[in-house]
């Protein structure tokens, strides 16, 4: 395969990419910014109690937590900023993962919370479990890829 | 641009957009400190207790609702009238007309913006027994919850919902029902 082909599938699959993260972080922020109270729940259903703060923190995270994924979402297609959304969002998938690896760990039977309460989201979330953890895996591997590819080159010395 | 200041920009960005969705959903929650969903489950109350005898009395006002089985459910069915006892479904229109339980009223919390003058008319001392469709249906809870901050105080929510119910009896209406 030459250089410049390469070269084209990369930046096919970086777009891609790009425009599967955004779609999905903005589909899942959107309610959750709507209504933080019901993702308030969401988040309580974890069931996670920090060391010093307890589930103190429940609220505050409600509230920026979907903020974080619209702006990183948004983020992904200003140049100057790419590579630092596709940091968060893959740090956020990571979080995730650990969240409902727990979870599933801690046989809790709950939904993910992802995509907020509404009605057409509530048929889009799933219950915690491995098929949701697979999932994030495979956009968390999308995220890493674009977070690589927007990485600065390496400078080439020659002699 | 520093990857440091990036993600600095970005976390100002997330901040203030934080703020302004809850200035915008005038949100009154506290940013931070304790804070959990309102409980709803009082202790369930069964067919056991003495008390299901009175309604009046085993269904006393609190901040909470009570959960009921179906065997309960169905005692408060049958003393609905002279108990003033009113069934809701929480489900949507669709599915209440294809299947209710006699009497039930349709306030579908889908459309509460829509429906919700329909349950605020109920007497606020009557005892409102909620349903939806029970297993992972949250209408109802939710429904209950909605009531609840509406200054309702005697609330059951059947949490077998019409699944149970159409399983164990004949009770069945169909149609537009109870408005």
């Amino acid at each position: 395969m030459n250089r410049s082909l390469r070269q084209q599938i990369f930046t096919g699959l970086d777009w891609t990419f790009r425009l599967l993260l955004a779609g999905l972080f903005l589909y899942a922020a959107w309610p959750k910014l709507l209504d933080p109270t019901e993702f308030a729940k969401s988040i309580t259903n974890y069931k996670v109690v920090l060391p010093v703060v307890g589930q103190d923190y429940v609220y505050l995270t409600a509230m920026f937590l979907p903020a974080l994924e619209a702006v990183a979402a948004v983020c992904l297609f200003l140049p100057k900023f790419k590579r630092s959304a596709a940091l968060v969002i893959a740090f956020l998938l990571a979080l995730f993962i650990v969240l409902i690896f727990q979870a599933v760990m801690r046989g809790l039977n709950i939904d993910c919370g992802c995509f907020g309460n509404s009605e057409v989201s509530a048929a889009l979330a799933t219950k915690v479990g491995w098929n949701k953890i697979m999932e994030n895996l495979a956009f968390l591997a999308a995220a890493i890829f674009v977070y690589l590819r927007a990485c600065p080159p390496k400078p080439r010395y020659r002699l | 641009m520093s990857l440091a200041k990036q993600l600095s920009t970005l976390m100002i960005a997330a901040v203030l957009l934080g703020l302004g969705a809850r200035v915008a959903t005038h949100s009154d929650l506290p940013f931070w400190g304790h804070w959990e969903p309102i409980k709803l489950v009082a202790p369930p109350i069964s067919i056991a207790d003495d008390a299901m005898a009175k309604p009046d009395s085993a269904f006393a006002k609190s901040t909470s609702a009570y959960e009921v089985n179906l065997a309960a459910t169905m005692v408060l069915h049958m003393k609905r009238n002279k108990s003033n006892i009113h069934f809701v479904d929480a489900r949507e229109d669709t599915l209440y007309k294809a299947g209710h339980i006699p009497g039930a009223m349709n306030v579908s919390f889908d459309h509460i913006d829509k429906d919700g003058d329909k349950f605020l008319a109920l007497p606020k001392d009557d005892l409102i027994v909620i349903y939806c469709d029970g297993g992972d249906c949250h209408l109802s809870h939710d429904l209950a919850e909605f009531a609840l901050a509406q200054g309702y105080g005697r609330l059951a929510v059947f949490t077998g919902g019409w699944a149970e119910w159409s399983k164990e009896t004949d009770l069945i209406e169909t149609g537009s029902g109870a408005k």
